[in-house]
Order: C-alpha cells, then sequence, then structure tokens
C-alpha cells in the first residue's frame, strides 16, 4: 500500500471518529446542532452537551492518544524493543503514587491530577538523574524504568493498605482511565503535548538513525544528549497523557505497530500516523465507553486493554516463527 | 560444590520438608481451637459500622480490638490495623471470643484464616435499607446481652424518622460518592434507600453494581432536580463544579448540594436516621 493511500485512510478515520465521539452518548446528538448554536442559534440542553462535554473530552481524547502512540513510537525506535511502551520509563507508577497521595491525604479533584502529573515528572527527573550519572541510554533505562514501577507500585499498595476503602475504589477508577474529567486544564495541556509531539518529529532523522543502534547512531554523529533528550520529551508527554486521561494501557503500544505494518519504519510517516491513528482509536473507545451501557460508563482503559490484548494475541500468531 | 544428582536430592529433600511444617502448621490451627463463651466477654469488630453499632449500644466495655477510622477520641480500644488490611496476628494474639465483620466487608477480611485458628467469627447480613440495618442491630444486642436497649433505640430511630416531613412528589436526587471520576448510587446500596425514606427518588437506582460510574452527560440528561456530593474530606467550590450549563435544571437553580461523610457511609439505624434527617433537610432546600 502506498504511503498516500495509507495518508488518506487514516485521515478518513480520524474524521470518522471525530464524528462518532462527538454525536455518541447517554443520546445520540446531531452535531448540527451544535454547529447551529456555534453560528448564533438559541443554545439548547444537547448543544451545550455538546460544546461544554464533549467537545472537551474527544479533544483530549484526541490528544491523549495521539501523545501515547507518539511516545510508544519513538520509545519503540529508541530501545529496539518492539514492547517498549510509554509507561516504560515508570511515568505511569509515579502517577499512580501521585494520585494516590493526593485522595488519600484528601487533596482536592483538581490537586490529584497536578499531584499526578508531579509524581510523572518525580519519575523521569530520577530516571534523568540515573542516565546522567551513569551514561546509559538504552535497555538501562527500561530496567531502571522497571525498578522504579515497582518501588511506586509498592508504595501505591502501601498507601492503599493504610486507606478509607472509598479512596481506593476512586483511585482505581482513575488508573483505569479518565476521560470524563476533560476541562480547560486537559485542553491546556493538550496544546502543550501538539508542542512536544512537533519536537519530536523533528528529530525523525535522529529517531530513523538510533533505530540501527548505538554504534551506528555515534558513528553517524547523534550524540548521548540528544538520545536523552528525546526519551525525555517521549517521556514528557506521556506524563502529559496521564493529565489528559488519566493512565490508559496499550495504545502507546499497540497503534504504532498497526501503523508500522502499512506505513514502514521510517519516523518521517510513522510519527504523524501513529498520532493520528492513536488519537482516532482513543475517540473511538471513548465513545463506545459512554455508549455501552448508558447512561453508566465503562472505564476507558478496560476498552483499550481489551482491545490491545485481543490485538497482541493476534500479533503473537501471526509473528510465531519469530517466537 | 554438590553434584547435579546430589543437588536434586537436596531440593526434593527441602520441598518435603517444607510440605510437612506447612502440613504440621496447619493441623496445628485446627487442633487448637477455642471453646468460645455462651456470651462473648472479648469482642474484635473489623467493620467501622458494626464498631459504630457496639459503641450506640452502650457495648464498648466488650471491644477487645477494631480496624481504624473507626476511633473516637474517647474510645481507649486497641486497634488491629486498617479497615482493608487487619493485622491477622493481632487478632490472633489478642484471643477474643468473638470476631464481628459485615457482610458488605468479609471480602476483604482473612475470615477463614481466623476461623482456622478457631477464632468465632460472626458475618451480619447485608444492610440494604433501615429493616436490615435493624436486623443486624438486634442479633448484635442479642449476642452482648443489650437487647431491651435496642428496641428502645430502634422504636426512637423510627419514630423520627417517621416525623421527616416528605414532599408530594419525590424530587429526583442524584447522589455522588465521587465527582472526579463521577461515581453515583444504585438502589445496591443504602444510601438509595437513604434518599427514598428522605422523600427523595434515585434516578439511578436500577443499575446493578452499588456504585456505578457515571458520565458527566448521563448526570446532565438524567432529569435530576438536585445533585448531592458526598464531600470526603474537603470541600468543593459547587459553583465551579457544574458552571456554565444554562439549560441544566439543577444547575440553572442551584440545587445542587454537598454533605459530610460524617454518618452516610455506615450501615447502622443510629448513621442511617441522622443521613436521612439531612438528606430530607437539604430536598427542603430544592427550588421547584
Amino acid at each position: 500500500m502506498s504511503i498516500r493511500k495509507v495518508y488518506i485512510i487514516i485521515a478518513a478515520v480520524l474524521s470518522g471518529s471525530l464524528l462518532a465521539g462527538i454525536s455518541l452518548g447517554t443520546e445520540i446528538i446531531n452535531p448540527a446542532e451544535a454547529l447551529f448554536t456555534l453560528l448564533g442559534g438559541e443554545s439548547s440542553l444537547k448543544s451545550e452537551i455538546i460544546l461544554k462535554v464533549r467537545i472537551p473530552r474527544v479533544f483530549a481524547a484526541l490528544f491523549a492518544g495521539a501523545s501515547l502512540s507518539v511516545c510508544g513510537a519513538v520509545f519503540q525506535s529508541v530501545f529496539r524493543n518492539p514492547l517498549a511502551d510509554p509507561f516504560i520509563t515508570g511515568v505511569s507508577g509515579g502517577a499512580a503514587l501521585g494520585y494516590s497521595v493526593a485522595v488519600i491525604f484528601s487533596f482536592p479533584p483538581f490537586a490529584a491530577v497536578i499531584s499526578a502529573f508531579c509524581g510523572s515528572l518525580f519519575s523521569i527527573f530520577i530516571i534523568y538523574l540515573l542516565s546522567r550519572r551513569a551514561g546509559f541510554t538504552g535497555s538501562s533505562f527500561i530496567l531502571s524504568g522497571v525498578a522504579l514501577s515497582f518501588i511506586f507500585s509498592s508504595s501505591v499498595m502501601l498507601l492503599f493498605s493504610m486507606a478509607k476503602s472509598e479512596s481506593v475504589h476512586k483511585t482505581i477508577i482513575w488508573m483505569m482511565g479518565d476521560l470524563n474529567s476533560s476541562g480547560n486544564l486537559q485542553v491546556t495541556v493538550s496544546v502543550i503535548a501538539a508542542g512536544i509531539m512537533i519536537a519530536l518529529w523533528l528529530f525523525h532523522r535522529h529517531l530513523d538513525i538510533i533505530a540501527f543502534g548505538t554504534d551506528f547512531s555515534r558513528s553517524s554523529g547523534v550524540t548521548f544528549f540528544e538520545i536523552r533528550l528525546i526519551i525525555i520529551l517521549a517521556s514528557f508527554l506521556a506524563a502529559l497523557s496521564v493529565v489528559m486521561g488519566g493512565i490508559i494501557p496499550f495504545v502507546g503500544l499497540m497503534v504504532p505497530h498497526i501503523v508500522r505494518i502499512f506505513a514502514g519504519s521510517g519516523s518521517y510517516s510513522l510519527l504523524p500516523l501513529s498520532a493520528a491513528a492513536g488519537g482516532a482509536f482513543l475517540m473511538l473507545c471513548d465513545a463506545m465507553s459512554r455508549t455501552l451501557v448508558v447512561p453508566y460508563e465503562i472505564p476507558v482503559g478496560v476498552i483499550t486493554g481489551l482491545s490491545g490484548g485481543l490485538f497482541f494475541l493476534f500479533y503473537v500468531l501471526r509473528s510465531r516463527r519469530e517466537f | 560444590m554438590p553434584s547435579g544428582m546430589n543437588l536434586k536430592k537436596i531440593i526434593i529433600t527441602a520441598f518435603i520438608l517444607c510440605l510437612s511444617l506447612l502440613f504440621f502448621i496447619g493441623r496445628r490451627g485446627e487442633h487448637g481451637s477455642i471453646i468460645p463463651p455462651e456470651n462473648p466477654g472479648r469482642i474484635i469488630s473489623l467493620s467501622p459500622s458494626v464498631t459504630r453499632c457496639m459503641i450506640d449500644l452502650g457495648a464498648v466495655d466488650l471491644l477487645a480490638g477494631i480496624t481504624d477510622y473507626t476511633l473516637h477520641p474517647e474510645l481507649k480500644v486497641e486497634s488491629v490495623g486498617a479497615y482493608i488490611s487487619p493485622n491477622m496476628e493481632k487478632i490472633i494474639t489478642i484471643n477474643p471470643d468473638l470476631v464481628l465483620v459485615s457482610e458488605e466487608d468479609r471480602y476483604i477480611q482473612k475470615l477463614p484464616l481466623l476461623e482456622k485458628f478457631g477464632l468465632r467469627v460472626e458475618v451480619l447480613a447485608r444492610n440494604r435499607d433501615f429493616n436490615s440495618m435493624c436486623g443486624n442491630y438486634r442479633r448484635l444486642a442479642a449476642i452482648t446481652g443489650r437487647s431491651e436497649a435496642a428496641e428502645v433505640k430502634i422504636s426512637e430511630y423510627k419514630n423520627r424518622i417517621s416525623r421527616i416531613a416528605r414532599p408530594e412528589t419525590p424530587p429526583k436526587i442524584v447522589f455522588l460518592v465521587s465527582v472526579k471520576p463521577l461515581v453515583t448510587v444504585s438502589g445496591e446500596s443504602h444510601i438509595s434507600a437513604i434518599i427514598n425514606d428522605a422523600g427523595g427518588e434515585n434516578p439511578f437506582a436500577d443499575a446493578d453494581t452499588a456504585y456505578p460510574i457515571l458520565s458527566l452527560e448521563s448526570l446532565l440528561l438524567s432529569g435530576a432536580d438536585a445533585v448531592i456530593i458526598m464531600t470526603m474530606g474537603y470541600d468543593y467550590d459547587i459553583n465551579s463544579l457544574f458552571s456554565g450549563y444554562k439549560n441544566v435544571d439543577f444547575i440553572k437553580k442551584g440545587n445542587v448540594f454537598t454533605t459530610g461523610d460524617d454518618n452516610i457511609p455506615y450501615y447502622t439505624p443510629g448513621d442511617y436516621t441522622i443521613s436521612v434527617e439531612k438528606i430530607s433537610s437539604l430536598i427542603n432546600m430544592i427550588k421547584r
């Protein structure tokens, strides 16, 4: 399939998902109602729901999905590991710890999201310090991330063991992905995430060179500083995705894999296509999460996790000769 | 260094020894059972609601241990750990005559382990409404020899609930136990019964799970007359929570209220009565 066709197909899927995200929910609403209000018509409850609930939410899903996919694509190239995902550097563990501390110690809801973000930044900071001291760039990053994740998850368990059951319930729901709380903060964060995605795309040549191995990249002029910068930027993107929608699994692992099958491994196309496909995928999953059991909601992480698990079964069966 | 064959023998012997040790410890637990007395003198409560019932019944002197989060400043009872992870060794060491737990909490407690050590465990039935709470209260009273006092209290609580003025048309009340994420209560939760007894109606009573996750748009489209948010340690800025929705009735009329978590989460007749009174006073504030 030509790259042009891939761009057209993904653009079509993205538009369809956007429309589905805006129209589907507790009630199917015609997006024209919102357009009518925007053009000066009288506002109705349905138009309010589209403008104030669905659009911010679809926006957050679009950018959270895009951020996770771009981050996954970058990590898979940098670590030359097909199983690398956005949370491999311990970002999700730090976020979970930050959120748990906030909920258990009764911080207000807004501060809980900020606390989760600070937890993610803390994990990135530790990874950065470790990388500076030990000078590592590849598998050591992954191992430190795994170690940090264990430390963070044990700390979360420690907090859970001492907390009220209501607080534990609340934290667990958030840890399954929460796009329901999208508002102004999430929209602002989306803009920052878009800037980082563009910055990472500017490194597309570096990423292609790094994917060939450390020796090759060093002889080609890619410095350790640049590799570390790419990893930190991608980790920061993962941390921003946590602010936008909590901890959403599998998007960053699965979407770049699928895009790579059709568009190849060149980062020039892989990154924007992964961003579009990731955003489309999360918007669809989110639309499903609020449509399947109306008027209730399934955490979006459950839907992405289920589809991710099924995808990996398919992936393992498809490439069984390699294992 | 032992040869491969010797190493194999060592591992197999160590494995058999470990299994024998585990079997011995298990058997010891079975035979070392304690025969509980007819009227238990030393009780451990693993459920905060059970502890509150004991306090209400004036049976604090029988408590030998309780889980955290039920501690009253005046209550000088030893803690056996957090509510969701009590310290089993401590409970076994205290060696109570009876361990009490509520059905709602049994799955997070390690009851089979306690029974294995010969401790008598009583699981109180599920608390769906005032009547089931009174049933458990009476059972506790019978165990602690305070049946008469319990009947007096229950009759007082019933009177208080019956005195509550209810509106002719029950307003639709959405009760939120969490705002971010948005979690409401269904008919499976005792909070729904509180709403009904206070004269309201829960539009999400039909859900299968006690505390379903709600989408914001479902809340806005629910046709609720009022939303009551249970605060858990912090005060919400109500005005900013649902600001900007001009076409949603409960927001337009300012019918968003908060209430504390001092009584509502606990399933005791006393807490239930106070909760019904609190919700009723909020219902009276609803602007129609």
